[in-house]
């Protein structure tokens, strides 16, 4: 009987135990290392003709740069919905997609109506409808504004498949005869067309905030000189015409402004433009060679280049002057920082201890580590996408310069269709809608 | 003298061919039951239990191979009765039943024995008493099976059917292991010996649940309690020896089992909810290591996960919604069916922490 009433005793205790007990909280330390399958259904065409672009293919490839969606091979899908209601979750499951989209593309009065759906295959669920019309010509706006919606709808990060690059090519046809062009493309080297062509180099073309203006180095007076040119008009403005080296142009966040290295004093220095007044103000001196400058957002710290240790390290400092701070200790060589749109990333040309090539590195800029993020060697002049996700920069393949494109969680590592001959120094726009 | 011969023939020939009728009829059973088991549902859900189980090993540091096997075995019968349910062909119940009810016959006469060496009549009583409790468990059972179709969950049937399902789990697998009659034989003891402990265990259980079921069957089991008397006759003494040597070993086992069952079925569907978020979970470049938000999760019994929101965010916009993307992507947790609605309380509402410590930056 006693040990009736205690066994009694300790079930009530359990019971009381468990009604009184923390709630459930599981704990993941763990992600996916591979990207989300995607099914990009072919957008179906309600007559006229065939389109010159296949917009579910340029979605998915948007979707497949960004490193986070995989877009499921065509060949594989069982079938080809392009309604909502035709799209059964069963077939898209057994495929192992986490997302399917389907579209039509309906002609009307010469313009194209297109309507699009996203739906998350594990829930059933519509995550995305939306309609968008505009010209045969406009096929790729359309496709990358689609892309842009979807992958802001899906990882909250607005997406930056509608941006340009700025690149410049170099095409040799004898040893005194060389074309230099300055291109201006979709972020995937699509639709590239000619900004400026010269005879001599053109180096360091760069995005002003706007979107609307670009800066960039022309030799074309023998000499390197900073230059301004309107997209949309051509008109063009030379900046700087001071002794020596004039070089690496870069735009304050606001636009009022444009860094720029000067070698009028001895070693290459930074320096300050107001664009309004033209007044210039020194912002490093001292030994070394001091280049490369960045913004931060703030419009007040500038990170650049310097070899001022021995090694070229990259330093930050004030634009109104002060000590310059030290920001990369890994690895014996760093140089042509880039920052991230939130600030947390430092992207740069990369040496380790003990190895010759020179790779896309990304720094966390808080606590310091740092990860590799390319598997080409001499690398060059890395760019990044403004919402932080991909970047490009310019290497060597078979001895000729072309241009990459990799996630920066490093999943996709592609090379981008570009023009013939070599082709480096890309930038990449801000958002420019 | 004469006279008496025929007499004297008679009276050997006919308990001869008794007992040749009964050797021959306690082997074919033998037989029979030993060829019907390939026919039963494979190994696939035992495999997918035990990968959540190894998780469930990792992490938990003191779990013994005890805990290991008594998870496996937990964790099988829910499998199995879920296979029961939606996959077993009507034929197939009715052959489990048969071969129980063989089998039943076999365990009765090696309990009748060991209770007549022991002298402990009352036991005895008790346990024949449970037996046929279990036999007309698996009688009851066929029929119900036989009405799968109609979905007929209730809580008697869910009790009934693990019960079964976690011995015949467990018989099953042996069975599949092993290659000879010997082997069975031994096999078939040491189930017996599993069974005998865990009546021991639950002895008021055992108690309840055979005068009920005793009363009701107990017509219907008259033509079986001939067969078991006759097998008791037959026994062998091996049997006994072997189901002595288990006996102990496999009661420590089991009291571990039900020490610990409660922890493992729910450390099992942790891991089964973190293992589907981490699959899903794609992280933003902003990213860090150690970032934390954690999730408010609601779910229904049916596995649905009803409602994702963020309980405290990381400061970090993209980060917080790529752990509620993984986390609508699972979907539905049809697992979760499996679970009573005492062990599904906890994920009614509950919390997800989501902490990267997998990152280069």
């Amino acid at each position: 009987m006693i040990n009736l009433l205690r066994g009694l005793l300790v079930v009530l205790c359990c019971a009381a135990g468990m009604a009184v007990a923390e709630e459930k909280n599981i704990l993941v330390t763990s992600g996916s290392d591979r990207a989300t399958p995607i099914a990009v259904v072919p957008f179906g065409l309600q007559g006229g003709s065939v389109l010159p672009e296949d917009m579910a293919d340029i979605i998915g490839n948007d979707l497949r740069n960004s490193g986070y969606y995989s877009p499921i091979p065509r060949q594989n899908m069982i079938g080809q919905p392009s309604q909502a209601s035709e799209v059964i979750f069963r077939d898209w499951k057994a495929l192992g997609a986490q997302y399917v989209m389907v579209g039509s593309i309906v002609p009307s009065g010469g313009r194209l109506q297109v309507q699009y759906a996203l739906f998350n295959v594990a829930t059933e669920q519509q995550v995305l409808t939306g309609s968008v019309s505009g010209s045969v010509d406009q096929l790729r706006d359309m496709s990358h504004y689609i892309a842009d919606q979807s992958f802001e709808k899906l990882t909250g990060i607005k997406g930056a498949f509608s941006t340009r690059m700025l690149y410049v090519t170099a095409e040799r046809f004898s040893t005194n005869n060389t074309r230099y062009t300055l291109q201006r493309s979709d972020y995937d080297g699509a639709r590239a067309v000619t900004l400026l062509q010269s005879r001599e180099p053109i180096l360091s073309p760069r995005f002003a905030p706007d979107g609307k203006r670009i800066a960039y180095v022309s030799f074309e007076q023998k000499r390197p000189r900073i230059f301004v040119q309107h997209i949309d008009t051509g008109r063009r403005e030379q900046i700087t015409n001071f002794e020596g080296l004039n070089g690496a142009p870069a735009w304050s966040p606001d636009g009022s402004r444009l860094a720029f290295v000067l070698s009028k004093d001895g070693n290459p220095d930074i320096y300050v433009m107001n664009m309004a007044s033209r007044q210039l103000q020194r912002v490093t001196a001292g030994p070394g060679i001091n280049t490369e400058p960045f913004w931060g957002k703030d419009g007040s710290t500038i990170y650049f280049t310097s070899d001022r240790g021995g090694k070229p390290q990259i330093y930050k400092t004030n634009v109104s002057g002060g000590g310059a701070e030290r920001v990369t200790f890994v690895g014996n060589y760093n140089a042509n920082p880039k920052l991230s749109a939130d600030e947390k990333t430092l992207v740069m040309i990369h040496r380790q201890q003990g190895f010759t090539n020179f790779k896309v590195a990304a720094q966390d800029l808080q606590r310091g580590s740092v990860k590799i993020l390319t598997e080409t060697s001499l690398d060059e002049s890395p760019t990044v996408a403004p919402n932080g996700t991909m970047l490009i920069y310019a290497t060597r393949q078979q001895g000729r310069g072309v241009l990459m494109l990799v996630s920066l969680n490093g999943r996709v590592r592609l090379p981008l269709p570009t023009a013939q001959g070599e082709v480096r120094e890309p930038s990449w726009s801000p958002y420019l809608n | 003298m004469q006279q008496r011969e025929p007499s004297a023939s008679e009276s050997y020939f006919w308990p001869s061919v008794w007992a040749i009728v009964l050797h021959v009829l306690v082997f074919g059973m033998l037989f029979v039951s030993f060829a019907m088991t390939p026919e039963l549902p494979p190994a696939k859900p035992i495999v997918q239990a035990t990968l959540y189980q190894l998780k469930s090993k990792s992490q938990a540091t003191t779990q013994t191979n005890q805990k290991i096997a008594g998870e496996a075995k937990k964790t099988a019968s829910r499998q199995t009765e879920v296979e029961q349910m939606e996959q077993k062909k009507v034929e197939q119940q009715k052959q489990e039943a048969v071969k129980a009810a063989e089998q039943k016959k076999e365990e009765a006469a090696q309990k009748a024995e060991e209770a007549r060496e022991t002298a402990e009549a009352k036991k005895s009583e008790e346990a024949k008493k449970a037996d046929e409790a279990k036999k007309a468990d698996a009688a009851k059972k066929a029929d119900e099976a036989k009405k799968v179709e109609e979905k007929k969950l209730a809580d008697i049937a869910k009790k009934k059917a693990e019960d079964e399902a976690k011995k015949q789990a467990e018989e099953e697998a042996k069975k599949q292991a092993s290659d000879d009659a010997k082997k069975k034989a031994a096999e078939d003891a040491k189930k017996k010996a599993a069974e005998d402990a865990k009546k021991a265990a639950a002895a008021d259980e055992a108690k309840k649940k055979a005068a009920e079921e005793a009363k009701k069957k107990a017509a219907a089991d008259a033509a079986k309690k001939k067969a078991v008397e006759a097998a008791r006759k037959s026994a062998e003494d091996k049997k006994a020896q072997a189901l002595a040597e288990l006996l102990s070993d496999t009661t420590e086992r089991q009291q571990a089992l039900a020490d610990e069952q409660g922890d493992q079925v729910a450390g099992s569907f942790d891991d089964l909810i973190r293992a589907r978020a981490a699959e899903g979970w794609a992280r933003p470049p902003s990213a860090r290591k150690n970032m934390t938000v954690v999730l408010q999760i609601g779910m229904l019994p049916d596995g649905t996960i009803t409602s994702v929101s963020v309980a405290r965010s990381s400061g970090d916009g993209p980060f917080d919604s790529s752990a509620v993307a993984a986390v609508k992507n699972i979907g539905r947790l049809t697992e979760m069916q499996g679970l009573k609605p005492s062990e599904f309380n906890p994920y009614r509402s509950f919390k997800m922490t989501f902490t990267p410590e997998d990152l280069a930056l």
